[in-house]
């Protein structure tokens, strides 16, 4: 072999090599998230997946957009300004029958926190404690989509709705409207951030859990389109798995991802992100299955409860909801 | 044996070379410490392998006994609080009391707080249950021991939706409104047509499971019983760590391959606070949980580890047994040897009269035997060398003084005693005389000789023929003659005033080719004469012979002036005389005083005519 042909022969060598290295190194699937509410530790499971490289050991770039009361995550995995989204149950269901096809691929809670919470000296321990007694909504008449989860705890209890009066929720902070003598109970509370806010205010709930009465919804589910999952199978399977890897380092490290929190938001306040993510863990691990995975008997409950309240005509086929086989154990 | 031969073989023939060992005490203690402790490593570390082997697979079956029996007893208690919910059932009363709640029978009224106590004391008589309650149809809890709960829609919940079909039992499942994890039974409650109209379930907290997990009969100090869920969350008590239910998580090996794989199986992992341990884990299906069984490896391998320990003391102990033992043997055997070299060091200095200390009787020993009599064989040689070399000196300086006092002694008698005095003392002879050759030429005529022996025979004129004798053959032959040993020559012959002469040697005094006398030495010793001794005294001999020359010319020099000035003066004396007679006188008595005899010269005729 002559040197010019060992020249030829080393600089392909060269070339394949250079080739090689480049094919191994396949660029990040950019993903993005849109959360359901502003950021918290609530997302502390995303938080921990990025922080601690889970996203990078899949090979995912990826994006937490914060959510608001103006941001539908619904329309924005629509309109492709995400590939998932954080919503509830319902919100799929209801999409699903206006045609919009979205999947839930698992939940950050696996209990409903939704609560009617009112101050523990007040011994109101069930619904029927509440007959008589004013209790802070989200509409007079009961009419805010928010206020869903008590019409269907009368409904399943058989309460009549006039047996209680009703008062205007506008202090969101833990019992202060019920100190201040507006209210004796405030209803579609976060059992988790209630808790805790009252706690802070030296104060002690007492909780009516609305899954115990009948209204038992998965509130933030991960969600994406149909066609995407479809397309993507792989990247959805990655980003759960990283994702609930991030979950369960946060529930067994809640003090260190709950200071996560607050790299994506500083105005955040550490010690109750810690007490939220604190209390949130029997939410999101309740012992009943891998993280993240949902029961068929809670989606088949959500849609009993749309079709109650006439907020989808006709039941759907629930399997098209939701899956879990891309939260494995 | 030769001993030279093994020390020239064993350069040669050494095939194990110790590059880095070069000194025979180094080889032979790694040697010793070698052979000392291979055995004992060897044997120690198997020791120590089989019984780890043995002790592992001991604290695995027991590790396996102890899960199998937890095991058994867990689903033991499930049996058994599904055999309690049944005494509910069996309870007629309350059967029929539980039976017209559930079916909301329009005309019987019941008293809920007569059928809650009627639970309640179910409750505390069976002991497990944190809670007993029944759900309707639609999965409203009816009635319950804790009022709290009474009203909940639990129609979402397992246990209500198997619960309607079979007997059923949840996982461990964390319940908010409560606050801590339990399990649910529950199991379908049949109304007297066989309908199914409710579910009754009881609630059991994981205090129960903490109590069977926590007897560790059996176990060793660090072993370790404890339930996980399927979440990862540790349900039972912990020995080396606090539990908070619901916030305590455990991802070991053993937990996770368990809970993964829903399998059991066994395996030597880091536990929760990452110390080695043999762990044993079960999958329970009936609880969908995983059941732990540790056991810290040091622990379980102590007897291994104390086997190993022994091991490693017994080598210590060996080691410094071999070394003490080599240190001694190589002494044994180098230090005579170094004592040999140091030895001979010496000697190759010069110092041949050193011996080498014979300690041993080995072939060391045998070496320095062989050592000691070649040394001395050595210092004799050179002692019998260097008296030679001393005797030569001095035979040269008496030849040398003889010769220098010979030049300067005229009188023969006097040369000749001289000369035998002399020789007698530079040689230490017993005995020396001298003969000398008369005019006949046959017989030899003592003319000096040493001693009181000597004086006696020059007295009696002592001469002897030139037929006899050792003198006479020296004589004859003109050769010198010497007797080492005079009873060993039959020509010898004994003089009885030399009683001790036991070795004899002559040499011919001899002028060119005439012979002048004989010098006769003789010794008291045999032996004590020897060879060269001849060429010694033949050298005298020869100034002898030149000195005697010297003298009798000399003496017939001084006799011929003698007569020629008597001669002269008688002339003279005659020529004094004025008369014929008068000198006739005068020289007769002249000659006749010369001649030395009384001459009477007779004149007769007439006194004036001559």
């Amino acid at each position: 072999m002559n040197i010019r042909k060992m020249k030829v022969v080393i600089t392909l060598l060269i070339a394949a090599m250079i080739l090689l290295t480049a094919c191994g190194a396949q660029p990040a699937d950019k993903v993005t998230v849109q959360l359901s509410w502003f950021h918290g530790v609530e997302y502390a499971g995303f938080y921990t997946a990025l922080e601690k490289g889970y996203y990078a050991d899949e090979n995912l770039e990826v994006t937490l957009n914060a959510g608001g009361p103006e941001i539908n995550p619904i329309d924005e995995v629509l309109n492709g300004k995400a590939q998932f989204g954080i919503t509830s149950g319902d919100s799929i269901i209801i999409a699903k029958t206006n045609q919009q096809n979205f999947v839930a691929v698992g939940t950050i809670f696996k209990e409903n926190p939704l609560a009617i919470t009112s101050l523990a000296e007040d011994n109101i321990q069930k619904p029927d404690d509440l007959v008589g007694k004013t209790v802070g909504v989200y509409s007079l008449d009961l009419s805010n989509f928010f206020d869903l989860p008590f019409l269907a705890l009368l409904s399943r209890t058989g309460l009549d709705r006039e047996s209680m009066n009703y008062a205007l929720i506008e202090d969101f902070q833990g019992a202060n409207e019920i100190k201040a003598g507006n209210m004796d109970a405030m209803s579609g509370m976060f059992a988790t951030d209630q808790q805790v806010m009252a706690q802070e205010a030296g104060d002690e709930l007492s909780l009516i859990y609305y899954k115990d009465y009948g209204y038992d919804v998965y509130i933030n589910t991960i969600f994406a389109t149909d066609e995407f999952i479809s397309a993507n199978p792989d990247l959805a399977t990655r980003l759960m798995r990283a994702t609930m890897k991030g979950y369960q380092y946060a529930i067994e490290h809640p003090e260190e991802v709950a200071a996560l929190a607050l790299t994506y938001d500083s105005t955040l306040d550490l010690n109750y992100q810690e007490e939220v993510m604190k209390a949130q863990i029997p939410f999101i691990d309740n012992g009943d299955g891998p993280l993240g995975s949902m029961n068929e008997s809670i989606w088949k409950n959500t849609q009993d409860i749309l079709l109650e309240f006439n907020l989808i005509a006709a039941p759907i086929d629930l399997s098209t909801v939701y899956t879990n086989q891309f939260v494995a154990p | 044996m030769n001993p030279n031969q093994v020390i020239s073989q064993s350069p040669t023939k050494r095939r194990f070379q110790f590059p880095q060992f070069t000194s025979l005490q180094s080889r032979l203690l790694l040697s010793f410490i070698l052979l000392a402790i291979l055995p004992v490593l060897i044997t120690g570390i198997a020791a120590s392998i089989i019984s780890a082997q043995g002790l592992r697979t001991e604290a695995f079956n027991r590790l396996d006994a102890v899960a199998s029996q937890k095991e058994n007893e867990i689903n033991t208690l499930l049996n058994v609080l599904k055999t309690n919910l049944d005494l509910i059932s069996e309870d007629s009363e309350a059967q029929q009391n539980i039976l017209t709640l559930l079916q909301n029978a329009p005309n019987a009224e019941i008293n809920p707080q007569l059928l809650r106590n009627d639970l309640a004391s179910f409750v505390e008589k069976t002991g497990y249950y944190t809670e007993v309650f029944i759900l309707n149809s639609d999965g409203t809890i009816v009635i319950s021991t804790n009022q709290s709960q009474e009203e909940k829609i639990q129609k979402n919940q397992e246990y209500f939706i198997q619960g309607l079909n079979t007997s059923y039992v949840t996982p461990p499942t964390y319940e908010v409104a409560l606050s801590n994890y339990s399990i649910v039974i529950s199991q379908p409650v049949k109304n007297q047509s066989g309908r199914i109209v409710g579910v009754l379930a009881g609630r059991v907290n994981l205090s129960t499971f903490n109590e069977i997990m926590q007897q560790r009969s059996g176990l060793g100090e660090t072993a370790e019983l404890y339930l996980v869920s399927s979440n990862y969350a540790v349900l039972t008590d912990l020995q080396h760590g606090e539990l908070n239910l619901g916030e305590t998580y455990i991802r070991t090996e053993g937990v996770t391959t368990a809970i993964r794989n829903k399998t059991s199986g066994s395996a030597i992992y880091a536990d929760y606070t990452d110390a080695t341990v043999l762990g044993v884990y079960r999958w329970i299906p009936s609880l969908q949980i995983a059941l732990i069984a540790e056991n810290d490896q040091d622990e379980a391998l102590q007897a291994a580890t104390v086997v190993f320990q022994t091991t490693l003391t017994l080598i210590l102990v060996t080691v410094l047994a071999a070394i003490l033992v080599s240190f001694l043997v190589t002494r044994s055997i180098t230090l005579p040897i170094t004592k040999l070299v140091n030895v001979s060091e010496n000697i190759a200095q010069g110092n041949l009269n050193l011996q080498a200390e014979i300690s041993q009787i080995d072939e060391i020993g045998a070496l320095a035997k062989s050592f000691n009599y070649m040394t001395d064989q050595l210092f004799q040689t050179l002692t019998s060398l260097e008296q030679r070399v001393v005797d030569r000196t001095r035979a040269l300086a008496t030849s040398t003084e003889v010769s220098r006092r010979l030049s300067t002694i005229l009188d023969e008698k006097q040369l000749v005693n001289e000369v035998v005095e002399q020789i007698k003392t530079a040689y230490n002879y017993y005995h020396g005389q001298i003969y000398l050759l008369d005019e006949s030429g046959q017989t030899l005529v003592l003319a000096g000789a040493t001693g009181e022996g000597g004086k006696a025979l020059l007295e009696k004129d002592h001469s002897i023929s030139i037929e006899r004798g050792l003198v006479g053959r020296t004589a004859r032959t003109k050769a010198g003659v010497l007797v080492p040993d005079t009873s060993k020559d039959p020509e010898w012959v004994p003089n009885p005033l030399l009683p001790e002469t036991k070795a004899e040697i002559a040499v011919p005094i001899l002028l060119g080719d005439q012979l002048l006398g004989v010098i006769d030495m003789q010794d008291n010793i045999v032996g004590d004469i020897y060879p060269e001794d001849i060429e010694y005294l033949t050298a005298i001999a020869n100034q002898v012979a030149i000195a005697l020359q010297n003298s009798r010319s000399y003496t017939q020099a001084r006799q011929r002036a003698e007569r020629e000035s008597l001669i002269l003066s008688i002339n003279q004396k005659i020529q004094n005389e004025s008369t014929v007679a008068s000198a006739l006188q005068v020289a007769i008595r002249e000659v006749g005083h010369a001649l030395g005899t009384s001459t009477r010269v007779t004149l007769k005729k007439n006194n004036g005519t001559s």
